[in-house]
């Protein structure tokens, strides 16, 4: 009797059981759908207006894809290339800037908004004067700080705009300045509409124009659902020609395993900022591409000159000849990164690659040290900052590096870290004998490495770390900003970079790559150094393989 | 039956109130001023402050702040994210569906698994089967769900690249949130291509679901065995069968549908495991459900919806145990005799 129960029971069940184990998994290539472009980003954008601030995450998620620039910064050819304005000069005294614009450009219309005109003068006018005019209308509107045209001094430098007629624009500077236009291609600088803006504060809701943006780029916001993912679609009467895709996914993925994993399995196309520990990984990955680019930025040590006994060069130089930098390369970035010689990377062409080096070499800093009469050693403090910057992954990691080899010559280092915010105000006390932190560069033009950094003003802005300044140096910055001939402003450079590496107020440590990882499946994205990624041009190369999961 | 239920839904709301006062302690412990923690309003306005002692009574004693919490909370008014800021009540309805899906499916798969395997165990006592399903659930019990996740993206989402391995659904389906169940969406929504937008939901759900399922899978086979085999050596079983009764009439008709009291009774109790796991699950699958908002949470230090979150997966598992003992209680009058009897 129970043989048979059990008999009954084996075969009833049992097909269940394989029918259950044979739910296999089918592999489904969902992205033969339709086709469209899943970006993993690092983070929610903070706004939609890239005037408002200098986050890359931001930038990344809405300069490329929702506006347009006056001009644009050609990556592959390093020069400045025609965007909304199609032409522009600038009269013999380099004071007046004349922009004429492209016709025709559409604004982008959403729920509530529908352009009645085209693109022209008023609306560069209006995005501009936002930012420089105190009183206007929409100045104070998300908070009233723009950081990157307040460090880059842009409502001091600029004494009008006048529109000459609706597709003619003159920008009347105080002073000459030769990185003015490179300014103006950053990611930053994006054109707003007018119109959109009038209507807004017609109807009470100024704070929208952040929001829910309008602008003349290539994709429009479709929705935004907040830690969860951005969509765009193609604008198809982009003035440059309609995106090959049909949507743009931005899925807000903030781990970099889960960005990576993602990539692997099909969720994502392309993905932002994999860590250095992963990229061996990637590069075993035959369906991923890996870009790398040298990025316009640097990591530095800054000494605090007016501290004993940091106003001696030979103290100065000695640490620099006791950091082995290729070791910190190799722990802390995992080799994606290079050395430093200048501050400025060598894809600058203001580059001087006539510097002396300042290799490792221990014993010699020894006897510097002693020259300096310090050959007993002493003690200082080097402050780390606590978050990953793209210039540096582990600011901790690096210090405690830099621990280990100075104890070598005899200096006893302590390391000091506090939370970004309470770092930064304390940084501004100048509290600290030694800072390692480090500058990206927002644009291409190799001021933006030179007086943010080293020159006087900036000690008061607080980006010069080393509190320490030289007029000559000043001049000299002023001056090469000033010519618009390039060899002449390369010479002074040179002699800026020379005097700065003689001097040594802080020991450049190395220029992080700049990485990009992406299906190879995806066309048209070329990796731009100075940040800021574009899928105007991106599409996807159907390959064989990506039919296996057709019905 | 009627006074049982109402001694129930006593216990239910004492529960409950040891609960908020529990989470309430807890909001006055947690670092910041009370106000904001209890708000999530962060440095709020003169205006905004009054309005927030007035509703929570901050300036009356401890009592009466108590018991404005409880009445705040159960109007759904749960403060704002110190980190979206936005409304929690929003989020939780945002969240809980996905947590919700998760576990209906893995319990729907434990069942269907757990049952046929129990009740084979139990019909071959001490036999190879019996040992061997025995075995293997003990082997499933013991392995823990973090470990079987990664262990799972790792070979199947990685290294095969069969299934995908986080998220619920690929984003280039747009599909609009409605209900918050993946399906259901899809189905409302007006995608063209629904049937490939089912397959990649499907296929998300897969692994999550899979090794979310193990756990209560092992617990429903040695719940089963345990409760058919005792079933099995009732005297009316063995009545039955030399009545000459077909097997399949006396397992079907008879013993499980006795059987499956005691099995319901115990399931009841394993939800809090069954949601600490899918707490696990969520995270390593990136399924942006209940327990992966109230960890990052945790890592944010978002007191407000750390607070909300253990009131709404708490108040959940308190809820689900009451009814089910209601449940049970009004369809099995043997128990209720019993707890009758001993008043």
């Amino acid at each position: 009797m129970k043989h048979s129960v059990n008999f009954l029971l084996k075969y009833n069940f049992l097909p269940l059981i394989f029918l259950l184990a044979g739910c296999g998994p089918k592999h489904i290539d969902g992205v033969d759908v339709s086709p469209g472009i899943v970006y993993c980003s690092e983070g929610d954008p903070t706004t939609f207006n890239p005037q408002l601030t200098t986050t890359g995450t931001t930038t990344d998620a809405t300069s490329y894809q929702l506006y347009n620039r006056l001009v644009e910064y050609d990556p592959a050819l390093g020069t400045i290339m025609p965007g909304l304005a199609h032409h522009w000069h600038i009269n013999e005294n380099g004071k007046i800037y004349t922009f004429y614009l492209r016709k025709e450009v559409p604004f982008h219309n959403n729920k509530t908004f529908t352009p009645s005109r085209y693109f022209n003068a008023d609306d560069v006018l209006f995005s501009f004067n936002r930012i420089i005019e105190q009183q206007h209308p929409y100045h104070q509107v998300s908070g009233g700080s723009y950081p990157f045209f307040q460090s880059v001094g842009f409502a001091k430098q600029i004494e009008k705009i006048v529109k000459v007629h609706p597709y003619m624009v003159t920008i009347h500077l105080k002073e000459k300045d030769s990185s003015f236009l490179a300014n103006l291609a950053t990611n930053f600088a994006v054109i707003l509409s007018k119109e959109y803006g009038q209507q807004l504060l017609a109807s009470n809701t100024p704070h929208a124009i952040d929001s829910t943006p309008i602008g003349t780029g290539p994709f429009y916001l479709d929705s935004y659902y907040q830690s969860s993912h951005i969509r765009y679609k193609p604008n198809k009467s982009y003035w440059g020609g309609a995106p090959a895709i049909d949507q743009l996914v931005f899925d807000i993925t903030p781990k970099s395993t889960n960005r990576i994993a993602k990539l692997m399995t099909g969720d994502c196309d392309v993905s932002a900022l994999p860590q250095s520990s992963e990229l061996d990984i990637l590069r075993r990955n035959i369906t991923l591409e890996l870009q790398i680019q040298t990025g316009f930025n640097v990591a530095y040590l800054a000494f605090n000159l007016q501290k004993e006994p940091f106003n001696q060069p030979k103290v100065r130089k000695a640490i620099a000849h006791a950091i082995n930098k290729r070791a910190l390369i190799e722990a802390v970035y995992y080799g994606s990164a290079t050395e430093a010689q200048s501050v400025l990377p060598p894809l600058s062409w203001a580059y001087n690659d006539k510097l002396s080096e300042y290799h490792y070499d221990p014993k010699l800093a020894r006897q510097l040290l002693s020259e300096a009469g310090l050959a007993d050693g002493f003690e200082m403090n080097i402050w780390a900052a606590p978050v990953q910057r793209i210039y540096n992954p582990n600011a901790i990691k690096t210090a405690e590096l830099i621990q280990g080899q100075l104890a070598q010559v005899g200096i006893k280092v302590n390391i000091i870290s506090y939370g970004w915010n309470v770092f930064i105000d304390k940084l501004n006390a100048f509290e600290y004998d030694s800072v390692l932190l480090g500058w990206t560069a927002d644009n291409a033009d190799p001021d933006n490495f030179f007086r943010p950094l080293f020159s006087c003003a900036a000690l008061a802005t607080g980006a010069n770390r080393t509190n320490w300044c030289d007029d000559s140096l000043d001049q000299t910055f002023t001056k090469a900003i000033s010519s618009t001939n390039r060899k002449q402003r390369t010479a002074l450079y040179h002699s800026a970079l020379a005097q700065l590496n003689n001097e040594l107020p802080l020991i450049p440590l190395a220029h992080a790559l700049r990485f990009q990882v992406k299906s190879r499946a995806i066309h048209g994205m070329p990796l731009n150094p100075y940040g800021g990624i574009s899928f105007a041009k991106s599409h996807r190369v159907k390959a064989t393989a990506s039919v296996k999961g057709a019905r | 039956m009627w006074f049982y239920i109402i001694r129930r839904f006593n216990l239910f709301v004492l529960t409950v109130a040891i609960l908020y006062f529990l989470v309430f302690l807890m909001l006055h412990a947690m670092p910041g001023d009370f106000a904001t923690n209890i708000s999530g309003q962060q440095q709020p306005s003169v205006e905004l402050l009054t309005e927030l002692t007035k509703s929570y009574q901050l300036d009356k004693n401890w009592f009466n702040q108590y018991i404005s919490f409880i009445n705040q909370r159960i109007h759904g008014e749960f403060g704002v994210s110190f980190t979206t800021g936005q409304s929690i009540w929003q989020e939780i309805l945002k969240f809980l569906p996905a947590t919700v899906e998760l576990c209906l499916y893995a319990t729907i798969i434990a069942l269907i698994v757990g049952f046929p395997l129990g009740i084979l165990a139990a019909v071959q006592p001490q036999k190879p089967a019996d040992f061997m399903v025995l075995g293997v659930s003990l082997v499933g019990y013991s392995i823990p769900v973090f470990w079987l996740g990664v262990i799972a993206i790792m070979y199947f989402g990685l290294e095969l690249q069969w299934l995908p391995v986080a998220g619920r659904l690929n984003l280039l389906y747009q599909v609009p949130p409605i209900t918050g169940f993946t399906f259901l969406d899809i189905w409302l929504s007006n995608l063209q291509y629904k049937e490939l937008a089912y397959r990649d939901a499907f296929s998300h759900l897969v692994m999550p679901t899979l090794t979310l399922a193990l756990i209560p899978a092992t617990m429903v086979i040695r719940i089963t065995r345990t409760a058919v085999r005792e079933e099995l050596n009732a005297n009316y079983i063995k009545a039955s069968q030399s009545r000459g009764l077909s097997p399949a009439t006396i397992i079907y008709r008879h013993a499980l549908p006795n059987a499956l009291q005691p099995i319901m009774s115990q399931l009841s109790l394993q939800l809090s495991t069954l949601l600490t796991s899918a707490m696990v699950t969520e995270v390593i699958f990136s399924w942006p459900g209940i327990g992966n908002w109230l960890i990052d949470a945790i890592y944010q230090r978002d007191y407000p919806v750390i607070s909300a979150g253990l009131l709404i997966c708490a108040g959940f598992i308190i809820l689900v145990s009451v009814l089910t003992d209601v449940i049970l209680i009004a369809t099995t009058p043997k128990r209720r005799s019993a707890v009758d009897g001993s008043n």
